[in-house]
């Protein structure tokens, strides 16, 4: 192909010039284009549509070029045709086409049923937005500028927050400074405006039901939501799975019922914290970033026991009674909810993992619960964070939070009782063995166990300002939790 | 091994031990211990491989919090009502998409290259801190829908449960993100987002198709698309990993959503209508709705994509045709998945307002 002339106009960008050649359009035509004020980037797009000819840019350029020189917009015929059938008046197609819409492209919107109502507001946006509201007008950057609305830039929130990240990289607590570190009592807005931003009117409700800080909050909440990122660990390569060797028949099952216990404790886990996050509005993000990560343990711990129960020839064993899932179900306020779940009911796993680390049989058994204890030490510290926070505010609902607790209890009481599975499984894993003595070792350990559980349990409740619980504690539960019978176990 | 029932006859009956029943362990019950043992691969010890051989039940009447394969008990009280069928709730490639996604978690906080960030032109950082504003209370809501339809899933389809908490979690990492992008050089948080109406229709879905259908492939589809431009919107290279590493957690909720479309469409083909009905719904409002008299659904959000991605607000024209750029490719990508789904025919159906976007089909 010969050299082309050179006409005058604007350079041509070395990427544009490529797409020209790329598609066999002389690149005067490219330079005209320019000269008619349509962006580099525009015209690299409409070169690089499939189908585009020559003859075909070159017919929209001049139409252009003659729109520019205060020519009168031409309607094709077959434009003008299809305009009257779907009553589109002319003056919006010639405004379609002063802002460069083909004719063809004008048609298939029509036959497509894009209304001239509709197209009419789609055409004076794209007008406003491109400077160009009256023919003619020059398309100067500050034509462009007032084309937008802009009232989004001078909305009166604070600025000039510059947080650096710190030893613990840039962590979510850390941007709790100036007004955004100011966590209001009541949050007022129903909407998902996030904390610091500016509302706008008209804006739909949700459907939260939480608004009060003291009925979610727990001071700890952006570390443990931090912590739970860096601790993160992965079922299927951090746990040394090889290391698992097959066991006793007994042993083997005793193990899976555990790991069955926990598969249902992290599903009921998962939903109870699943429903309750849409609950809670926005203005506390802090505590839904925190419960995400629990969330995501909840996942975890369910594979990593499906997994171990599956992986040794053994399987799932029996559910539970499932009297106690429905304390924590049926909970009716978040409040409820975290005490039964994440201090009594983590309490009480808490110290089955801890039995379960102590029976390991295996690197992998004692990694996975290694983890999880870790895990649950969170969650613990979330539900104890808040019940503290809920109890300072709240003096008069005291004897509430007692209420809860003494269902629970019962209800926990109950279920176990009716378990013997459990029972018997953590017999045999305590004792090693179905022979009489490992049954009657495997039986004081575990009565060992129950009251370190509930002494930490008690424990804990003191460290979250429920000293009195001790006296409150459910008549089955009071044994464990008296002084001291000789540890024989561990 | 197997247990012998003299062992198990005399330990029942001796009489200083504790009283066990130990009818569990019993060998004729069926539910032996056999010698299969399944061994790490090459991915470490994967849903799939203990899963392998092991069937997923086309119905469930479990009402209780049974794992699958676990033995029921008598008595148990009901736990909640679940759907039923395989169908309603699930995907394909959840076991892949879940242990992909906790091998692939990442920290905002360690992660993001922060000392990248140079204090930017008022505009270009107001513009940033905007489309942060947004994205950090799109990703709320995000968070919230899976959570609101998991006590609604079987625990017979657990895989399905397992997904949705992942999701909830890099949710939870993207909200704080922009969060922290907005906080972090020299700006703020600016104005609420305007997505208000069509985020209440995540909320409002009555189904979990409808719910996956609207969030996983409608919105989460355009955020996607919009992270996979992110290099017309960033300025540095903490901007780039976020986009990048967000759009690798989306694409994940997205193949979730696709899949799950798909399966719906295959196993319950009665339902194509309904599934094109709630797409019709949520491409008024969601869509440039300008049906609904506004001149666009999100201005705000549009004139911050159009400062950043023109580099100014002295770039309007760059800035709207990258605009018009991600649109397209939005609108392009939305097509395609619902080819991937089985749904070709949304082609012909589409909102003509978002039509317009779209390229002739590949042949
Ligand atoms: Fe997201
Ligand atoms: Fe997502």
């Amino acid at each position: 192909m010969a050299q082309e002339p050179q006409t005058q106009g604007p350079d041509i960008p070395e990427d544009l010039v490529k797409i020209a050649q790329d598609n066999n359009i002389p690149l005067d035509l490219v330079r005209r284009a320019l000269a008619l004020g349509f962006p580099a980037e525009a015209v690299k797009q409409q070169l690089a549509m499939p189908g585009v000819t020559a003859e075909a840019a070159e017919q929209f350029i001049s139409q252009q070029e003659a729109m520019r020189a205060g020519g009168e917009v031409v309607i094709p015929d077959d434009l003008a045709e299809a305009a009257k059938k779907h009553d589109w008046p002319d003056e919006l197609v010639k405004r379609g086409l002063r802002l460069g819409a083909t004719a063809e492209m004008l048609i298939s919107q029509m036959d497509a049923g894009l209304r001239p109502d509709q197209a009419e507001r789609f055409i004076t946006q794209q007008e406003r937005l491109r400077g160009a509201a009256q023919p003619g007008a020059a398309r100067s950057a500050e034509a462009g500028e007032q084309a937008l609305d802009l009232s989004w830039m001078k909305v009166p929130t604070e600025w000039g927050i510059r947080v650096r990240p710190g030893k613990k990289g840039l962590t979510v607590g850390a941007l709790n400074v100036g007004t955004y570190g100011d966590i209001p009592d009541y949050w007022p807005y129903q909407t998902e405006m996030p904390r610091g931003a500016y509302p706008i009117p008209g804006v739909p409700a949700m459907g939260y039901t939480i608004y009060e800080k003291a009925e979610l909050w727990s001071d700890n909440a952006a570390d443990l939501y931090e912590e739970a990122i860096q601790r993160r660990w992965r079922p299927a390569t951090d746990i040394p799975w090889e290391s698992i060797e097959p066991l006793p028949d007994e042993i083997e099952r005793a193990m899976c019922q555990l790991c069955t216990f926990f598969c249902e404790k992290a599903l009921l886990a998962g939903d109870t914290v699943g429903k309750w996050l849409p609950e809670m509005s926005y203005g506390y993000h802090e505590v839904k970033l925190y419960l995400a990560t629990a969330e995501f343990d909840a996942a975890r711990h369910f594979e990593v026991f499906r997994k171990r129960a599956l992986c040794n020839g053994g399987g799932m064993g029996i559910q539970s009674p499932g009297y106690f899932h429905r304390a924590i179900i049926d909970a009716r306020a978040w409040t409820e909810t975290s005490a039964v779940l994440h201090i009594l009911s983590n309490s009480f796993l808490m110290g089955l993992y801890q039995l379960g680390e102590y029976v390991a049989h295996s690197e992998a058994e004692s990694n996975i619960f290694r983890l999880c204890i870790q895990d649950t030490a969170r969650q613990l510290a979330f539900g104890l964070g808040h019940l503290k926070y809920f109890l300072i505010r709240k003096h008069d609902r005291r004897e509430e939070v007692h209420t809860y607790f003494n269902k629970a209890e019962a209800v926990m009481v109950y279920d176990d009782e009716n378990d013997n599975v459990l029972r018997e499984a953590l017999i045999i894993l305590l004792g090693g063995g179905l022979i009489k003595e490992q049954i009657l070792d495997g039986y004081r350990k575990l009565e060992y166990f129950k009251r370190r559980w509930v002494r930490d349990y008690l424990a804990r409740l003191e460290s979250a300002g429920l000293p009195e619980r001790r006296e409150r504690l459910h008549y089955s539960l009071k044994k464990y939790a008296e002084e001291p019978v000789a540890a024989q176990a561990a | 091994m197997a247990i012998s029932p003299d062992v198990l006859e005399k330990l029942t009956t001796e009489e200083d031990l504790p009283e066990l029943d130990l009818s569990w362990l019993n060998p004729q019950d069926g539910h032996k211990v056999t010698a299969t043992r399944v061994r790490p691969g090459r991915r470490g010890l994967t849903l799939d491989e203990v899963e392998a051989g092991r069937e997923v039940p086309e119905h469930s009447i479990n009402y209780s919090l049974r794992p699958r394969d676990a033995r029921g008990r008598d008595n148990v009280p009901r736990a909640g009502m679940y759907y039923p069928s395989k169908s309603d709730t699930w995907s394909e490639n959840s076991r892949l998409l879940y242990e992909e996604a906790v091998q692939r978690q990442w920290s905002s906080a360690t992660d993001i290259p922060w000392n990248t960030i140079e204090p930017l032109p008022d505009d270009l950082e107001r513009a940033m801190c905007q489309l942060c504003t947004f994205l950090t209370e799109v990703e709320f809501i995000a968070g919230d829908a899976p959570g609101q339809w998991l006590p609604k899933i079987n625990p017979d389809y657990y895989e399905t449960k397992l997904f949705l908490l992942t999701q909830i979690m890099d949710e939870a990492r993207h909200l704080d993100v922009f969060r922290k992008r907005a906080l972090a050089n020299g700006g703020g948080l600016l104005s609420e987002g305007q997505s208000g109406p069509a985020l209440r229709s995540i909320l409002d879905a009555k189904d979990f198709t409808e719910m996956s259908a609207i969030m996983h492939v409608f919105a989460e589809g355009f955020v996607q698309s919009l992270f996979r431009t992110g290099e017309y919107i960033s300025q540095n290279e903490a901007e780039k990993t976020i986009y990048r590493l967000c759009a690798q957690d989306e694409s994940r909720h997205l193949g979730f959503g696709v899949m799950h479309l798909k399966y719906v469409v295959e196993s319950q083909p009665w339902r194509r209508e309904e599934l094109h009905h709630y797409l019709d719904q949520v491409e008024g409002p969601l869509s440039l709705d300008i049906q609904f008299g506004t001149s666009a659904a999100t201005p705000f959000f549009d004139e911050a994509i159009i400062i950043l991605a023109g580099g100014g607000r002295k770039n309007i024209d760059v800035g709207v045709q990258r605009l018009l750029a991600v649109r397209r490719r939005q609108i392009n990508e939305y097509m395609h998945r619902l080819d991937v789904a089985g749904l070709p025919e949304r082609r012909d159906r589409m909102n003509v307002v978002l039509k317009a976007f779209l390229d002739p089909p590949a042949n």
